[in-house]
């Protein structure tokens, strides 16, 4: 016979203050990005990996990778453009979302 | 360029406790400033020592409490006292706004700590969350959050508005330890307060008479703190 399967109470991970879910709990996935109009670029030539991108960002959407560089989640960046405007040495440009 | 390795993020805490998901607009002066004072203190939220909660409450609503408009309140209980931050947006659009001071109530009321901080400054305003935690018995934090959709400006402007403030001398940035006012951020050359006026849109209907008004109250409240050191 075929038994009533156990359900399992789903764990919320990585739940943080005063923010929706981005997965748990939704029929679809709920993404801060997703209305961007544009979309910053990094020119790796230009950047000194100072970090100031990182420090601005009102999304938290920018976090470091291994090699020194700064890397953009585009599920959370909404295309502010703040570390367009204060990257001392012009290495991020917006470009519009196709 | 591998000699210029600077690295910021080696100053701050790596964690990220806001900031996942979170329904403000596009380049939010709210969120930067929430964001920065959680890194802070947000290593003992895990711990179960305090109960940070997400907005208290918009004052004055009601018009219950008129100096506290447009306001937003944060509590925190410390132990040995109360900690209060206050992210103030501005949100009533008048250029009475600019006259009010909050932090000098606080001042009034013996409070331990209290500091006034910006945005466009962010080594400084943690610094000062830094002593206000520190400090024994109750402390206050006055921190100025310029918001793009109710003031008027381009959403990639914000930090560079929330910079314009300090360097007109509009908001200076001062901390007052048991009595004693030291400035903390000092400007040489302040900038005319005309500029940072004509930058957003909400004071662009605003007389030169006004603006000259604004101008010589700035220099007298500025003055008032300068005496006090």
């Amino acid at each position: 016979m075929a038994r009533a399967k156990k359900t399992k109470k789903k764990v919320v991970k990585d739940k943080q203050i005063g923010c929706s879910l981005l997965w748990d709990g939704r029929a679809k996935p709920f993404l801060p990005g997703a209305k961007r109009e544009m979309k910053p670029v990094l020119d790796k030539d230009k950047c000194v990996k100072c970090g100031l991108c990182y420090l601005f960002c009102p999304d938290a959407s920018i976090r470091r990778v291994e090699d020194g560089y700064f890397e953009v989640d585009l599920d959370l960046c909404k295309g502010c453009g703040i570390c367009n405007r204060e990257c001392w040495f012009g290495s991020i440009r917006m470009v519009k979302e196709v | 360029m591998d000699r210029f390795s600077l690295y910021i993020p080696n100053f701050l805490p790596q964690a990220e406790y806001f900031g996942k998901g979170h329904t403000a607009c596009m380049g939010c002066g709210l969120a930067i400033g929430i964001r920065l004072v959680y890194k802070v203190i947000g290593e003992n939220i895990k711990k179960g020592k305090w109960d940070i909660p997400w907005k208290i409450g918009i004052f004055g609503v009601k018009g219950e409490n008129e100096e506290a408009k447009g306001t937003s309140l944060f509590q925190i209980d410390k132990g040995d006292g109360k900690f209060t931050i206050c992210f103030d947006y501005e949100g009533v659009n008048d250029l009475g706004v600019i006259k009010k001071h909050i932090p000098t109530l606080a001042v009034a009321e013996d409070f331990d700590y209290v500091g006034t901080a910006s945005i466009g400054y962010p080594f400084d305003l943690i610094d000062k969350v830094k002593r206000a935690m520190e400090s024994k018995g109750e402390s206050f934090l006055h921190i100025l959050c310029p918001c793009p959709t109710n003031w008027g400006f381009d959403p990639d402007a914000t930090i560079k508005v929330g910079r314009q403030a300090v360097e007109s001398n509009v908001y200076p940035l001062y901390e007052v330890v048991k009595g004693i006012y030291r400035v903390t951020i000092e400007i040489p050359k302040p900038r005319k307060v005309e500029e940072y006026l004509k930058f957003q849109g909400r004071f662009k209907k605003a007389k030169e008479e006004e603006v000259k008004q604004v101008s010589q109250t700035v220099a007298k409240e500025f003055q008032k703190i300068k005496e006090k050191v």
